[in-house]
């Protein structure tokens, strides 16, 4: 029997996920032990938590290890993507503060959750190994699956979160499957391991095939890439709305950088396994373009029609790994991060339009809207014509980098579907700014005041998508930087 | 006859192609997830077959099989929980008949 | 392992084929075969539960009260942690002399997070059958009266 190699314990390279799951216990902790607790120290609790692992994983720029016995790998896209992700964690806290006054579900359960869930997205972007990886994906589809739920009132939320639950279990026993091959192939689950025997070996074993191909069909679903979207729209309309915008932003940017550690593994980009599978996301890519924006432009819900727009944009976001080059992973991380403050806006629009009992559900709901709240509407115009992609928002600047990988890469094909695509979603965002300036609204919908936290969500996002719009250099630069390293 | 890693393959993916026919096939939100857990199993005797036979590997496989029962229980524990929360609201945990939305 | 294994692959795809078509067969033999064969002919006895001459007291349909479920979800939980501490155990002792109390630590992090858990579950009364101490009040109750 070989000895037991003694992990290499660096605690600091992890600080932000301490911090996280530290802030978690003790916001739980609180909740149980200090009678009648009030709501906004539970969400002072968790900002203060987020803004420390946010500025922790700050520090740690430049550092480029494998830690944990080859379990954790700390780079500069991972330091980029939490911090992003935290951001986002950030925003859905205090539009939750509104949301669960409105609702009155058990506040500080759903905070620990929801940080649990973020923990779970923070573990898959640091992840070298597919044990870390698994658990950060479960970590997340677990918490999420009951967050989902969360509004026991609401037919709506269980049968969300039951068929949220089913499928996404369906889909991990998938990835497990597939991981099981791949380290029967490989004999190892390092991820970079895996990668350097690929660029020596040349394996092509079928089965090793197989697990590649059941490990992308799990995280597809995870992500709701086309054939495996059935479960997005329900779950997207039945959810509470933050989490709705926490499932649409966070989890499919978790899918996506959990893609990214796997598929874009050092030194494999000639290897043939590459070109199969590029084959396989080209596909996808195509049929999740077409779908989602043809989904889109029938829904009646806007929640549902959000829901199919976040597809289409899965679709847009997978062009990156088929181009498969240094340009598509910068342009999918750039995109990633505009897409995580456009989305998360036109959600909180969502909860700002409504009050309890009477939300704004429907797309003919919003008629009238900028005569009523000028101020939600024009915010709600930012977020859809960014999602749409026009400038000068964060939207342009990401497409137009994501298409250029992809036409750089020489799949034109691919490119034109894509920009046909996003021309035919002009319609259907551009229906729901007409229905806010153009109609009287057909139902009255008494006014509920903009509280400070939805406010504070409303802006910052606003100003995330223009500041990638006009000034997206910075981030441009950081991320550039970030994948030269890998 | 010694049993080999292609014996504990081909349960294996007897077991998988069972979970997935289950999954397909059953409309009871229970069963359901009883077919995922067979998947969840075939995928741990295979992770457990490869480290055992296979020459060269790292205690990893095992490492990994024993994380997947433990979520394993964890989904289904929160499965269980969700399930009973439906019960409630529906009176049924019949797949069919829990469908309200408008599609 | 080498290139000329890759060479050849679609050869060792039809293998995969048929070990994927071998297993459907399997599966599908199994389940339909059996339909096709088997005789149908129940009668009281067979339907029966045990089939063998004893005589069910009550229908097993019964409806168990929600507390089992309840208590079942967290001795589930806590029952499966014990699969980490097992190999924790075995290799405690060589561990410690290479590593110090740091072994000892490790575990004693991960059951505080799970005595957090334990704590959850008492504070909000999970640990206790609420409905039988209710019952059994009103027995009182009415027994009293």
């Amino acid at each position: 029997m070989t000895s037991i190699q003694i992990p290499e314990l660096s605690f600091s390279l992890i600080a932000p996920e301490l911090i996280l799951c530290t802030a978690a216990i003790v916001i739980l902790l609180v909740d149980l032990y200090v009678k009648n607790v009030e709501r906004i120290n539970i969400t002072l609790l968790a900002l203060i938590g987020i803004v420390l692992a946010f500025f922790s994983a700050g520090t740690l720029y430049g550092a480029s290890e494998l830690a944990f016995s080859w379990l954790i790998i700390r780079d500069d896209m991972s330091v980029v993507i939490d911090q992003i992700f935290l951001i986002g964690a950030a925003l859905i806290v205090l539009m939750s503060h509104h949301y669960s006054e409105r609702y009155h579900f058990p506040y500080g359960e759903y905070i620990v959750l929801l940080l649990f869930s973020t923990l779970g997205m923070l573990i898959i972007s640091a992840s070298a190994d597919l044990i870390t990886l698994f658990l950060g994906v479960e970590l997340v589809s677990i918490t999420l699956f009951v967050l989902t739920g969360f509004e026991k009132k609401s037919l709506l939320s269980g049968e969300a979160s039951l068929k949220y639950l089913l499928l996404g279990a369906f889909s991990s026993a998938f990835m497990v499957y597939g991981i099981a091959f791949i380290f029967g192939m490989c004999r190892t689950t390092n991820l970079i391991s895996i990668g350097s025997l690929l660029s020596e070996d040349f394996i092509g074993s079928p089965l090793l095939i197989l697990g590649f191909a059941l490990l992308l069909v799990g995280l597809g679903f995870k992500i709701a890439l086309a054939p495996f979207h059935m479960w997005a729209p329900d779950v997207y309309q039945g959810a509470p709305t933050p989490i709705t915008a926490w499932i649409a932003a966070g989890s499919k940017l978790a899918g996506f950088i959990a893609l990214v550690r796997v598929f874009s593994l050092p030194d494999i980009s000639f290897h043939p396994l590459a070109r199969t599978w590029v084959e396989g996301i080209w596909w996808l890519s195509l049929l999740t373009m077409i779908i989602g924006n043809a989904g889109a432009l029938v829904q009646k819900d806007i929640k549902r029609m959000l829901a199919y727009s976040s597809i289409a944009h899965g679709g847009y976001l997978s062009m990156a790994f088929v181009s498969h080059n240094d340009v598509g992973l910068q342009a999918l991380l750039f995109y990633l991060a505009a897409y995580l403050f456009m989305t998360i806006g036109a959600f909180a629009v969502v909860i700002a339009a409504g009050r309890h009992g009477e939300e704004r559900r429907r797309i003919s709901d919003f008629a009238g809207l900028a005569k009523r709240r000028p101020f939600l509407a024009a915010m709600m115009s930012l977020f859809l014509l960014s999602l749409a992609g026009m400038p000068p928002t964060a939207g342009f600047i990401g497409k137009v980098w994501l298409f250029g990988s992809a036409i750089q890469a020489q799949y034109y094909g691919l490119a034109i579907v894509g920009i046909l695509t996003t021309l035919f979603s002009f319609y259907y965002y551009l229906r729901v700014i007409v229905y806010m300036y153009m109609r009287d609204e057909e139902k009255e919908f008494e006014a509920e005041p903009l509280s400070v936290s939805l406010t504070l969500a409303l802006s910052l996002s606003a100003l995330g998508v223009l500041i990638l719009g006009v000034f997206p250099n910075t981030l441009m630069k950081v991320i550039t930087n970030s994948v030269i390293v890998l | 006859m010694a049993v080999g890693l292609e014996h504990c393959l081909v349960v294996s993916i007897s077991l998988f192609l069972l979970g997935v026919f289950i999954v397909m096939t059953q409309r009871n939100g229970i069963r359901v997830l009883m077919g995922i857990e067979l998947i969840l199993n075939a995928a741990n005797l295979n992770l457990i077959a490869f480290n055992r036979f296979l020459p060269n590997t790292d205690v990893n496989g095992s490492i990994f099989a024993v994380f997947v029962i433990i979520l394993a229980a964890a989904e289904a524990a929160v499965a269980l929980a969700i399930v009973l929360a439906i019960y409630q609201q529906f009176s049924t945990v019949n797949l069919d008949e829990i469908s309200s939305m408008k599609h | 392992m080498d290139t000329s294994s890759f060479i050849s692959m679609p050869a060792q795809f039809i293998a995969a084929l048929i070990f994927l078509l071998a297993a459907i067969a399997f599966v599908a033999f199994n389940v339909l075969v059996p339909r096709l064969f088997r005789p149908i002919r129940p009668d009281q006895e067979k339907l029966s539960n045990y089939e063998c001459g004893e005589r069910p007291i009550g229908g097993p349909w019964i409806r168990f009260n929600i507390r089992f479920y309840i208590i079942a979800i967290i001795f589930l939980i806590f029952d499966v942690e014990v699969l980490f501490i097992i190999p924790w155990a075995v290799v405690y002792r060589r561990l410690y002399s290479e590593l110090g109390m740091l072994v000892f630590w490790e575990m004693f992090v991960f059951l505080t997070v799970l005595g957090v858990g334990l704590a959850y579950c008492w504070v909000k009364g999970h640990l206790e059958w609420v409905f039988r101490d209710k019952l059994a009040e009103d027995k009182s109750k009415t027994l009293s009266s």
